[in-house]
């Protein structure tokens, strides 16, 4: 579940990541009346199986059976937010990606785990941007094809990748390759390399995102100066 | 059906309110017209005041035609005691059930990313000031969702920047509710919120 929004009195207005049908819309009936059997099932995060009718852009919610339950709290639950702001944002309704659910899911259950917050959401941004079909050239020099070496600083152009920082001066963004190794990898052992890719991660998100931005994100921002 | 051109604009603007479709509204107009002419222009006068005169109070943001609503200027509230609500409803119920004395504050939403609403959005920049001045606890009274949680988190680190004391209020099994019957994440909450006994 991703999010939910008030339609008329009693129902709901559900966005839903789905494993076989992309991002759904779909109505749930008289899901805030005191005894429905939708109720509280259908906040954000939670993992359901869904029953639907209807072919068109707005399905109808028939039947709900919870399979994975999700309390995510303080920072996770900004985390959680800043997640389904982004795949709302970036998928269009009814398109399929095939493995966002997975990477959705997991996500998702990573951050109610030991794992550091920030390593989830740069694998998951990855992971989403390559199911759009926006993956991100990460082991090898964009021009050379030579493997990014550790201690090397590249500056990453989104439309190339990583290109040696001689060549180029100020287009994109500088970035040491251990950053891009660890991001490839999805295992980060250095905290500089970790705090690079959430620049590069920004840096790239924005260009897909355009003008407008993340609004989850300032969340954190907000909470961070103060 | 069609009605004298009056009765069908009153129809049509009934059903504004919220639960009324055209059969109510039909209904409605027919008892004021036929059975009710004085409740009906008394209803007319205070509706066309009151969707003129009432706006926000200065200081909790809650509804009122005063600049500041009579729970802030009672002299008998603790100004240092405040809960913080999403709607001007919640205050009704509060005061109604529990023996609350101090004041509030209405955030008339909740943050909510998605739908671009953010601390700025929510006034909660009012709300810090607040903190910085008399208030010395704060209860978050959001709701038990997702955005309703946020939303007191956020405003609990606020109140920790300011030294204010914060709680939220506890969700768990309804009154009389058999746990054979409550929904799962309900239940999975009431276990995260247990307590010792
Ligand atoms: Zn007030």
């Amino acid at each position: 579940m991703l999010h939910q929004k008030a339609y008329r009195e009693t129902s709901l207005i559900l966005d839903v990541l789905t494993q076989d049908y992309g991002r759904i819309g779909v109505l749930a009936k008289g899901a805030k009346r005191p005894k429905s059997p939708f109720r509280g099932r259908l906040q954000p995060f939670v993992c359901n199986l869904l029953n639907w009718s209807g072919k068109g852009q707005l399905k109808t919610l028939t039947a709900v059976d919870t399979l994975t339950h999700i309390n995510l709290q303080g920072t996770q639950l900004y985390c959680g937010m800043y997640l389904n702001e982004l795949v709302v944002r970036l998928t269009q309704p009814d398109d399929q990606h095939e493995a966002l659910f997975a990477s959705y899911q997991s996500a998702v259950l990573n951050l109610m785990s030991e794992l550091p917050v920030e390593v989830t959401l740069r694998v998951f941004e990855k992971q989403l941007l390559r199911q759009l079909g926006y993956g991100l050239l990460l082991d090898v020099e964009y021009h050379t094809g030579t493997p990014v070496e550790p201690n090397l600083w590249y500056q990453y152009i989104v439309s190339k990748g990583p290109v040696r920082s001689q060549v180029v001066n100020d287009e994109g963004l500088r970035i040491q390759g251990k950053a891009l190794m660890a991001l490839e990898g999805e295992s980060f052992s250095e905290p500089d390399s970790l705090s690079q890719c959430k620049y590069l991660m920004r840096y790239i998100l924005d260009v897909y995102l355009g003008h407008e931005p993340l609004n989850s994100r300032a969340l954190f921002q907000t909470i961070s100066t103060r | 059906m069609s009605y004298s051109p009056l009765i069908q604009q009153l129809i049509n603007r009934l059903c504004v309110l919220p639960g009324v479709g055209p059969k109510s509204a039909q209904r409605m107009a027919f008892h004021l017209l036929q059975r009710d002419r004085e409740g009906g222009a008394a209803l007319s006068v205070v509706l066309a005041e009151a969707m003129d005169s009432v706006g926000q109070c200065q200081q909790c943001q809650t509804l009122s035609e005063a600049d500041v609503c009579a729970i802030c200027r009672s002299p008998h509230r603790d100004k240092g005691l405040m809960c913080v609500v999403e709607t001007p409803a919640n205050i009704p119920a509060i005061e109604q059930a529990a023996h609350y004395n101090g004041v509030y504050f209405v955030l008339m939403g909740h943050l909510s990313p998605i739908d671009g609403i953010g601390p700025e959005q929510l006034g909660l920049d009012k709300l810090a000031s607040r903190f910085a001045g008399d208030v010395t606890e704060v209860i978050l009274a959001t709701n038990l969702t997702v955005e309703g949680e946020a939303t007191a988190h956020y405003i609990a680190q606020l109140a920790e920047k300011h030294q204010v004391k914060a709680t939220r209020i506890a969700h768990g099994v309804p009154v009389g509710g058999e746990l054979e019957y409550i929904d799962e994440n309900t239940l999975s909450l009431a276990f995260q919120g247990r307590r010792e006994l």
